[in-house]
């Protein structure tokens, strides 16, 4: 007898019981949920895998033992194991006839493979054959593979049928098809550009579900040309006006908003076809101002469509009345309490602000709070607005700032990204030479390995280059400034290679320019960043260079150069160097210091780095040499293209002659301004390649607006440069802000709980507008209201309604109460899940015979037994263990129900609505004893396991 | 093409209350355009994450191409990430050059990972009406049920979002849809179930 139960409960649990699962599988779940470390884990996915390598390929496996062990493998893939052995068994059970198998197979192909893997073709017949069949939910589950696995060259063999599938009577189907044509047209354009105009057609079709598909693909045709669906700007926006008007079913509202989802797509494409396009966008106003009106602000969908529209308004044409409607929930956003709508106001304050950047003004507190607040994202994202509507005016600060909270973060990418937008504002917006190299050099002390050496280059190129020829004071100002600094930072320990990179230069360069420091004083500085750094060749090689240009000033000048000890043996150390370039290097060196002062003056130049180089592409110095030889009897040079096939060795010999003697005659001057950029394209020893210079084409030019510098246009750039500069001291920056700093000690009068550090740093970032700002800030939640109140007269009624509507605050969105919407969808639906739910009611409980009921042979009997007292007897071996700590509080206050078994009834019966959010008591019950059954036991580990996520 | 080609409007397209439509724009007018060129799609949403707060790992499916490695580092690093974060705080998390929109329902956190510039609230939500689905579908549902028919968040997930992209947006169709498919498996396991109870009731 005792036999019999076990096998019945076996085959119970293993063919339907509570989760469908053999037991075997079931204690696979439960022990890894028990175990306590990664390694344990590990171990016992690893076993599984052994077991199920050793099960999969048995003979004869019946064919639901194959599809759990196809879920067992998807299991192991889950937990980061590799399960390949098995995919091929998971390809096969596509090819089983049984939906139920079939379906079990696609889920786990589209799991394990992706979309160049070898097993795909093996897959595409039989897709082909699904999407055939007259089964709409096997088309369904043949779809969803093909939007996951279909490639570039798979994508003919089922195109067509796809196509064909997009008037199919089932919506679900037209929707999916809709889905996959828009990833074929992801994957390769061309294929399937003949079939856009199906996006149109089913832009109309008559199921939303389907429309709001068609959305995505259209979004992408759209973001890549506009130009050719502006004609649908007036369908889109007379589909958002239906939607705002609640035309759609009930079933599409979400929170008791009308499709927000299809709203918000609706919006994005808006944004796209109405930016910078006024005609189009006129016809946008009105459905927006309408949504703008009627969102709900206190769910979070509303606040997410609510967003959308901002981002809408901020991409078309501006539009007064738009603008101020989307300030006034900017305001209401930095208002809230909520972190996630202060970011999101962040954020719409940052697309907002190129049209109207008074708006940033009147936020500037809540701004700065977001700044100091400890959540890092709402940080990073204040930092985005700070970066966009930096100006002159305010850089120091926010630079300051910016890399202040770059020392302090782990997060490399970020640290790369904030380190390259302090280079950029400051090459923007420096108000002076000094605090520019104070910033570069904080900066590339804390990321230097982070930066770009684009960004080294252009630092060491505007240190050289200045301001300009017309301005030589100023630049040798830059460049001393910048020596004395260089020279202090050097000795510290850890300098970013890239940093020392640019110290190096410009120490070789302009180390003894202005006279102020000795060559045996720079010298032996370089020496020491070369000991110091002594595993780092390019930084080696950086100061051999400087050495060299130092000594090379010194005779040019007519000094005698003094070379220190330790000198003199970091270069005997490096002639004996691994690397042939510091060889080279300081062989050179050695020979140069040898010459006297004329030739070494041609060698290096002072100051001279700017300077174009000449070069000579025909080689023409060498026409003498070549002449020379050809009567000695060479042979002459025969191009590369006029050569015959046939390997002429003679002809070969030359070449190799030629090429040789090409390599020593060098001509002095221009090879060896070429090793100083050896360093960095160390490849670049080849004295025909033009590249001589640094290749800072393209690179931002600094000081001036952020623009594409052409490398010829360097002259001309260089005054406007110049003229950018002049501009901003005259800016009067520390006029305006001790302006500002007035204006908030007056506003500290009125607003006492402000602290005046914060004031202060508002002023510092927002000022230049002093006036306006100190308006804004002490009239506070007033200005918004009193503008929309100017607008009132002369819009009308409509925004008045705009302005009673958002006033009163509603209570904050409580995201867990799921009962309303599904009260409100309750009595009206015909749903299967309310189906379900009533298969499961109180009433049917006595009858656990029922074969019908899901999942529930097993579980009515516990009901029973906590329903019915004096049967308790009967529970044998699962019986609940009444004293355990249960967290529970579902199960307990489950328990003091159904002792009251009637009462219960009757309750649940008077409150339907109780039942529509779940039978939750009951349910708990049911799925608590059921895993206890099988021996999963909520530990100290996992003790929320029975929480009901909505709860 | 010209802006001024207004011929169609697709109004009154639903009916407020039976859901007919009167007419729609005569399709036979669209013009077909013909698109060459490489696209820069960008998916919406690259993936789905289901962590218990301990870390382990409940769901997880990609919609970009990630190898096995890379998806391992990628949920230890966001779960070190997410997992510390405090309860007041945002739900979104800058990683990589991506944002990550997290939310936590009783001790299990859903994630999924957008690119910059998408909309997170809307994220937001799309995380929640997949747990209402999950909701309406299992009952009340709980971490626990998600362990044991992971397979069955998976259909439901695949019914709501198609290669990052939100597919449907009405729970009552995603509803309808799985349970058309689980009532084609049900009917496949009736027999199983009717002997399972003739033993049950003979073991009484």
């Amino acid at each position: 007898m005792e036999q019999l139960k076990t096998i019945g409960r076996e085959l119970a649990m293993g063919s339907q019981g509570g989760f469908g699962q053999s037991k075997e599988f079931l204690d696979l779940v439960k022990s890894i949920g028990e175990a306590r470390s990664k390694a344990e884990e590990d171990r016992i996915v690893l076993s599984e895998i052994e077991t199920l390598k050793r099960r999969i390929v048995e003979p004869d496996i019946p064919r639901r033992k194959m599809k759990e062990y196809i879920i067992r493998l998807v299991y192991v893939e889950m937990l980061g194991h590799d399960a390949s052995f098995g995919y091929i068994h998971a390809v096969k059970m596509t090819h089983n006839d049984n939906l139920l198998l079939k379906r079990t197979g696609y889920l786990a192909v589209t799991l394990f493979l992706n979309e160049d893997h070898d097993l795909i073709i093996l897959i595409v017949n039989t897709i082909q054959k699904d999407l055939k069949s007259d089964n709409y939910l096997i088309v369904c589950a043949a779809l969803n593979v093909v939007c996951k696995l279909i490639n570039e060259e798979t994508i003919p063999a089922v195109l067509p049928q796809v196509v064909e599938l997009l008037g199919h009577s089932k919506e679900a189907v037209r929707k999916k098809a809709i889905m996959a044509l828009h990833r074929f047209y992801q994957k390769s354009p061309s294929s399937v550009s003949h079939l856009v105009s199906n996006f149109r057609k089913r832009l109309c079709d008559n199921d939303p579900g389907v429309m709001g598909a068609t959305l995505c693909p259209l979004f992408d045709l759209i973001t890549i040309d506009v130009n050719s669906y502006k004609d649908l700007v007036v369908s889109f926006v007379s589909i958002l006006k239906q939607i705002a008007e609640r035309r759609l079913p009930k079933s599409y509202d979400y929170h008791q908003m009308p499709a927000p989802f299809i709203q918000i797509k609706l919006l994005k494409i808006l944004a796209l076809l109405g930016s910078g396009d006024k005609q189009a966008s006129e016809h946008m106003y009105t459905v927006v101002g309408d949504i703008f009106r009627k969102c709900d602000s206190s769910s979070n969908i509303g606040n997410a469509v609510l967003y959308e529209c901002i981002s809408c308004v901020s991409a078309i044409y501006p539009n007064a009345k738009l603008l101020e409607a989307a300030a006034d929930v900017i305001a209401r956003f930095l208002k809230s309490d909520s972190h996630n709508l202060k970011y999101m106001g962040i954020d719409a304050l940052g697309r907002l602000i190129k049209l109207s950047p008074e708006v940033a003004e009147q936020h500037q507190l809540a701004v700065i709070d977001c700044l100091e607040d400890p959540d890092d994202t709402l940080k990073r994202k204040t930092f985005e607005l700070l970066y966009k509507m930096t100006k002159s005016s305010n850089v120091e600060v926010i630079v300051d700032r910016m890399i202040d909270y770059m020392i302090n973060i782990n997060d490399n990418h970020y640290k790369t990204e904030i380190a390259s937008r302090c280079v950029e504002l400051a090459e923007q917006f420096a108000p002076s030479n000094h605090w520019f190299i104070q910033t570069m050099n904080r900066v590339f002390e804390h990321a230097g390995d982070l930066v770009k050496s684009k960004v080294a280059h252009n630092l060491m190129r505007l240190i050289a280059e200045g301001f300009g020829e017309e301005d030589d004071t100023a630049d040798s100002q830059l460049r001393s400034s910048a020596v004395e600094s260089y020279l202090r930072i050097i000795g510290e320990p850890k300098l970013p290679s890239l940093f020392l990179q640019v110290i190096c230069w410009v120490l070789g360069e302009y180390g003894t320019a202005d006279g102020k420091f000795s060559a045996s004083y720079v010298t032996g500085k370089l020496c020491d960043v070369a000991d110091a750094y002594s595993n780092d060749e390019i930084v080696k090689s950086y100061a051999v260079t400087a050495l060299m240009k130092l000594f090379v000033f010194e005779i040019a000048a007519g000094r005698k150069v003094d070379i220190l000890p330790e000198c003199q043996s970091l270069i005997e150390e490096l002639s004996a160097s691994h690397s042939t370039d510091l060889q080279q290097r300081v062989y050179e060196l050695q020979a140069i210091i040898g010459l006297d002062a004329h030739a070494v003056e041609c060698i290096l130049p002072s100051d001279a780095s700017c300077e174009d180089i000449e070069i000579d592409k025909n080689l023409s110095f060498l026409n003498d040499y070549v002449q020379q030889s050809l009567e000695k009897g060479a042979q002459p040079y025969i191009p590369e293209s006029e050569r015959s096939g046939m390997l002429d060795i003679s002809n070969f010999q030359a070449k190799i002659s030629m090429k040789l003697q090409l390599m020593v005659l060098v001509p002095e001057p221009s090879y060896h301004r070429e090793v100083q950029q050896a360093a960095t394209v160390p490849s670049s020893s080849d004295t025909g390649s033009s590249e001589v210079k640094l290749r800072l084409d393209g690179v931002q030019k600094k000081w001036g607006r952020p623009t594409y510098s052409s490398s010829a246009a360097s002259t001309s750039n260089s005054s406007s440069q110049n003229t950018v500069y002049e501009v901003t001291p005259v800016d009067g920056s520390s006029n305006v802000n001790s302006k500002a700093r007035e204006a908030s000690y007056d506003l500290k009068k009125t607003q006492v709980e402000i602290s005046p550090e914060k004031q202060k740093l508002a002023a510092s970032l927002f000022g230049g507008t002093s006036k306006s700002e100190r308006r804004a800030s002490s009239t506070g939640h007033k200005v918004p209201k009193g503008s929309s109140h100017v607008l009132k007269s002369t819009a009308g009624s409509t925004t008045d309604v705009l302005v009673e509507k958002t006033t009163p605050v509603q209570p904050p969105p409580d995201l867990l109460d799921l009962g309303e919407p599904t009260i409100k969808d309750g009595p009206s639906s015909v749903d299967p899940f309310k189906q379900l739910e009533e298969l499961l009611d109180p009433t049917q409980l006595g009858s656990s015979a029922n074969p019908g009921i899901v999942g529930s042979t097993s579980a009515p009997d516990i009901m029973q037994l906590y329903s019915d007292k004096p049967a308790s007897g009967q529970s044998g071996g699962f019986m609940y263990p009444s004293s355990s700590n249960r967290s529970d509080d579902n199960l307990v206050s489950g328990l003091a129900n159904a002792t009251t078994d009637s009462a219960h009834n009757i309750t649940a019966a008077a409150h339907p609505s109780q039942f529509s959010k779940g039978p939750n008591l009951k349910d708990s019950l049911e799925k608590d004893a059921l895993v206890r059954q099988m021996g999963v036991t909520p530990s100290s580990q996992n003790p929320n396991l029975f929480k009901d996520l909505l709860g | 093409m010209l802006l001024s080609c207004r011929w169609f409007s697709i109004e009154y397209w639903y009916l407020d209350s039976n859901q007919q439509r009167i007419w729609s724009f005569p399709v036979s007018k669209i013009v077909a355009i013909v698109h060459s060129g490489s696209t820069n799609c960008k998916k919406k949403i690259h993936f789905v994450l289901l962590i218990s707060r301990q870390g382990k790992v409940r769901l997880t499916k990609w919609y970009s191409p990630y190898s096995q490695k890379e998806r391992t580092k990628v949920i230890r690093e966001l779960s070190g990430v997410i997992l510390s974060r405090g309860p007041k705080l945002c739900n979104f998390v800058e990683w990589r050059g991506y944002k990550v929109v997290y939310k936590r329902y009783a001790s299990l956190y859903f994630c999924m990972c957008i690119d910059q510039d998408d909309n997170e609230l809307e994220v937001l939500e799309i995380i929640h009406h997949y747990v209402e689905i999950l909701d309406r579908y299992f009952g009340s549902v709980c971490e626990l049920d998600l362990i044991f028919n992971f397979h069955k968040a998976y259909y439901i997930l695949d019914e709501l979002l198609i290669a990052g992209e939100l597919q449907e947006s009405s729970k009552k169709t995603v509803a309808r849809l799985i349970a058309a498919q689980d009532s084609l498996v049900e009917s496949a396991k009736e027999q199983a179930s009717s002997i399972s109870n003739i033993i049950a009731q003979a073991t009484k």
